[in-house]
């Protein structure tokens, strides 16, 4: 098996919130848990997806990827070196092959920086030579297929469409040629015929430059036509892990079931049948015990109460965090 | 589809330019559409080329003490002849006194105006992007300098430094950045948190970098509003030390006309065109800056969407 | 019929000038039956509408058209009379549940005040009302009590749809109810709704820019685009045989979770600017199938019954729509 570029143990995030008078009085710093325990490995060139719903701490997740939030507990290896461990220098060379898209076009981009001057920002700062910004701003934009002729490089981003804000924001991304992209719900503020437009994109650029990236979504159908790998994530946990045509087609554990029947689909002939799962979200802060999805949970047993499952291989490289399964 | 080597960048020079006149159009944009703004930017603009061209207005020397025909003081002379706006007790020329009192109006208010700024900015950016214990230290030196009453200090300082129209500059410098500095501290604290500003990061960028040239052209603007506040508010202050007896004795300034006006009991002998028009100087520019702030406040808190 | 909306024509007074966001829009609701309007941002749908509860802001300016109700007209009305109308007659229900909760009241209390001021009720009547509101909608009723900010998204979007119901509406209006929630709890909040809609026999218009969500609800769907309509009719009329080429498009570019590996094909382009509309049909600069007749505006083609579309190549839909599939065809329509 290749050798890994990004490899998660135990990670864990944990954030302080805010403290009632109580809680002052007796000394306690109440903490929410986003990211518990997660572990899974990218190989070079491969798209992990990761879908959750709000709260999962998949968007924490990436930012703890990216470096931009450090870890509580638990280890990042990026191409065999800890990003927690990295000095100054190594810092920058990790900033020059890992690269973050973000959610919203319209605000990714300074307003006051022209689409030129947000590319080159990157390559003034990995300080690569100047002879070459121009043929390499050119080179990003022609892979998201984006003109570059001189009006659209010298305009402000409140000139251009979502869907051009976007196109930006990757080539932006791509400009420094990472290895390694995290995109968290690169399409969700576009417009539904726009997204199909940036989803192609990511998967010629995939191909083409062979980046390994994670994507982040609360949408599956979405992930599923760009990831060939996903993980599911409830309330900080990672739940399950397979090649994402196994998991869509066969889901095995029973929050992944919910998520997968809970996607409407565009014809008419869908499933009207009720979800196999109950209520909302528990309370972050207070998580149930054991398994953090019993109370939902159309199969949960006693055992489910007082130990927490843990993410197993249940064959082919699929992987599964229950009891039951 | 363009291929990498036939991407055709505009030169160095045309970038400027080009940048320029970018610049221009946005500046300019607020008062073509306002027209509080725009009438407050021609009065400003009307000042100050009196001021530039002060030598070609002037119809006598400010200072020079005249004498008529006769040899006797030209002294309390009415508007009339070859004194415009008549003459002071001393027998000078008030019309050239105003026009000469524009230069120093405006030297006192854009000095003031410009240092007040920057101090309260890089402040504000400092406090407001770093937080911390920065934040803390510069937020209690704010709460020093706002403690301090304006007048007196200035006075104190005139009392030290001597009369000068920089005791104006130096007293403003020093008390009032703290307005300003605590709303860009604001403005920054938002902005700190934007998406574009953590891209900053991921990209590489250091952190004066990202404060420097990331966020600072966003906040100009509000530096911007608190500049044109604040030249009226320094010329203001101006008249008020001059007028207390604290000003430059050997300038010409308005407030020093009024000082003159009021000791000489310019009122008393109904001399309106001694003292009405450099107050009526003031209070334009006053107004001025008021009316170009109001129309950039609409850019800075923008009415919200129905 | 319940409501019959007639050549609605409404224009937005902008520092840019009149921008005409609705333009010419006619569709129908029958008694009963769940209306989905469908559209990107900027079609125009929400401000259509929101025309029929007249809750617009000031810069709106009705320009022309009808808004039948039960056979009563009420674009001439007066506010006064048509206030008449709201929560008893007309129920809207906003995108979000924020706008339509008073963040310092309990949700209890504002659905009693609703209940007193408009249904005329005592305070008695109005709390028994307000328990039964939150058990159809699914809702504990000792939450009546809180405010809220301590309601989950889903929650807040279940007591909002509560208090759109509170005087048995013949209508309800809801403006994307389900977008900003997640898929899980959408999926549940949909169910309520529907079960609710057929146990009341509601008649609903439901606006929203995802297909997906008016396949699982909508009995009938309106196509807009750049201020008009282009298609309407039964739901699974028009998605299974659209007539017009951008509900083709839109289809496409739709990932389906069981969808295999079918490739996405966008509708490259954007919008047209509303201040100065194209000539004709406005879809023409970002269609594959566009020819010569189409500089002039689109003619009505009733496809079948209750299908209409607004295609001057409507007699081909056939043709197209195997064209439509292949990704090839959406590719270097228009140019950025």
């Amino acid at each position: 098996m290749t050798q890994p570029l990004v490899s998660v143990k135990g990670l864990t995030k944990r954030f302080d919130v805010s403290r009632s008078l109580r809680d002052v009085i007796t000394g306690k710093q109440p903490q929410l848990q986003a990211v518990a325990n997660v572990d899974f490995t990218l190989a070079p060139g491969e798209t992990l997806g990761i879908v959750g719903e709000s709260g999962c701490g998949k968007t924490t997740l990436g930012r703890l990827l990216i470096k931009l939030i450090p870890a509580t507990e638990g280890t990042i290896i990026f191409d065999r070196k800890d990003i927690s461990e990295m000095d100054r220098t190594e810092e920058l060379a990790f900033r020059r092959r890992a690269q973050l898209v973000f959610q919203n076009p319209f605000d990714a981009l300074n307003p006051h920086f022209t689409i030129f001057r947000s590319l080159k920002e990157p390559l003034h700062n990995a300080r690569v030579p100047k002879e070459e910004h121009s043929a390499r701003i050119a080179e990003a934009m022609e892979m998201v297929h984006l003109p570059a002729p001189e009006h659209f490089l010298q305009s402000f981003p409140h000139q251009l469409s979502g869907g051009q804000l976007q196109r930006v924001v990757l080539a932006r991304a791509l400009v420094l040629r990472p290895e390694f992209i995290v995109a968290d719900e690169p399409v969700s503020m576009l417009d539904v015929s726009v997204r199909a437009g940036i989803l192609n994109v990511l998967r010629e650029v995939r191909d083409r430059m062979g980046l390994a990236a994670v994507f982040i979504s609360h949408d599956l159908a979405l992930v599923r036509y760009v990831c060939a790998r996903t993980i599911t994530m409830y309330l900080g946990a990672v739940v399950e892990d397979g090649p994402t045509r196994e998991i869509v087609e066969n889901p095995l554990h029973p929050y992944t079931k919910a998520l997968v029947q809970a996607v409407p689909i565009p014809r008419v002939d869908q499933s009207h049948d009720p979800l196999p799962i109950s209520g909302g979200l528990p309370d972050a802060r207070n998580p149930p015990s054991g398994c953090r999805f019993r109370d939902r949970c159309p199969l949960a047993e006693a055992r489910c109460a007082t130990e927490v499952p843990r993410l197993r291989d249940v064959g082919g490289t699929r992987r599964v965090a229950c009891h039951l399964v | 589809m363009q291929h990498a080597d036939t991407i055709v960048l505009p030169s160095r020079s045309a970038q400027l330019g080009a940048g320029i006149i970018r610049w221009f159009k946005r500046a300019t944009a607020i008062p073509r559409r306002d027209p509080f703004a725009f009438i407050g930017l021609l009065i400003f603009f009307a000042f100050v080329l009196i001021a530039i061209f002060a030598n070609s207005l002037i119809t006598h020397d400010p200072r020079e003490i005249l004498f008529d025909e006769n040899f006797d003081l030209a002294r309390n002379l009415p508007p009339g002849g070859e004194h415009i706006l008549g003459t002071t007790f001393s027998g000078r020329d008030i019309y050239s006194q105003l026009i000469m009192g524009t230069r120093g109006a405006l030297l006192v208010g854009v000095t003031a105006a410009l240092s007040v700024v920057t101090i309260g900015t890089v402040i504000g950016l400092i406090s407001g992007y770093f937080g911390g214990l920065t934040d803390t230290l510069l937020m209690r030196l704010a709460d020093i300098a706002l403690g301090v009453p304006f007048l007196p200090f200035v006075i104190v300082l005139a009392a030290f430094l001597g009369p000068s129209e920089w005791n104006v500059v130096f007293g403003i410098a020093l008390l009032l950045w703290p307005q300003s500095a605590r709303v860009i501290r604001a403005q920054v604290m938002s902005l700190r948190e934007r998406a574009f500003v953590e891209a900053a990061r991921v990209t590489g960028a250091g952190s004066w970098r990202i404060l420097f040239v990331h966020i600072t052209p966003n906040v100009l603007s509000l530096s911007f509003l608190y500049a044109s506040i604040a030249v009226g508010w320094a010329i203001l202050t101006e008249a008020a030390i001059s007028f207390l007896g604290f000003g430059p004795s050997d300038s010409v300034t308005w407030g020093q006309m009024l000082q003159d006006a009021y000791a000489s009991q310019a009122l008393g002998r109904g001399q309106y065109y001694w003292f009405i028009p450099p107050g009526l100087c003031i209070i334009a520019i006053v107004v001025a800056g008021f009316l170009i702030s109001r129309g950039y406040e609409e850019i800075l808190f923008p009415k919200l969407k129905d | 019929m319940l409501l019959e909306v007639r050549d609605l024509v409404i224009d937005y007074r902008a520092t840019r000038g009149r921008v005409r966001a609705v333009d010419g829009v006619s569709f129908d609701v029958p008694a009963g039956a769940v209306v989905g309007v469908v559209g990107e941002s900027g079609c125009g749908k929400t401000t259509a509408v929101r025309a029929i509860t007249r809750v617009m802001p000031s810069s709106a300016v009705f320009a022309s058209g009808s808004i039948t109700l039960d056979g009563i007209d009420l674009v001439p009305l007066s506010e006064r009379e048509m206030k008449k109308y709201l929560w008893r007659d007309i129920a809207y229900v906003p995108q979000s549940a924020m706008n339509a909760l008073d963040p310092v009241w309990r949700v209890g209390r504002q659905i009693e005040e609703v209940l007193v001021d408009r249904g005329g009720m005592d305070r008695k009547a109005a709390r028994t009302r307000a328990e039964e509101l939150f058990a159809m909608v699914g809702l504990e009723s000792k939450r009546l009590g809180d405010y809220p900010h301590q309601f989950s998204g889903g929650m807040r979007q279940r007591a909002s749809i509560a208090l759109g119901l509170a005087l048995s509406p013949k209508l309800v209006i809801a403006d994307e109810p389900v977008t900003a929630l997640d898929v899980v709890i959408q999926r549940q909040v949909l169910d309520t709704f529907t079960e609710l809609q057929k146990q009341l026999n509601l008649s609903v218009i439901l606006v929203t820019h995802d297909i997906s969500v008016v396949a699982y609800v909508c009995d009938y769907v309106v196509v807009m685009y750049a201020g008009k309509v282009i298609e309407s009719g039964p739901v699974a009329e028009v998605l299974d045989n659209p007539a017009h080429p951008y509900t083709m498009g839109l289809y496409n570019a739709f990932p389906e979770l069981g969808g295999g590996d079918r490739e996405l094909s966008p509708i490259e382009g954007s919008p047209p600017d509303l201040l100065d509309p194209p000539k004709g049909c406005r879809f023409r600069a970002r269609c594959p199938f566009a020819i010569e007749a189409c500089v002039s505006d689109p003619p009505e083609h009733q496809v079948s019954a209750g299908h209409l579309a607004y295609c001057h190549r409507a007699l081909e839909a056939g043709a197209l729509r195997e064209t439509a599939i292949k990704t090839a065809t959406w590719v270097g329509v228009a140019s950025e």
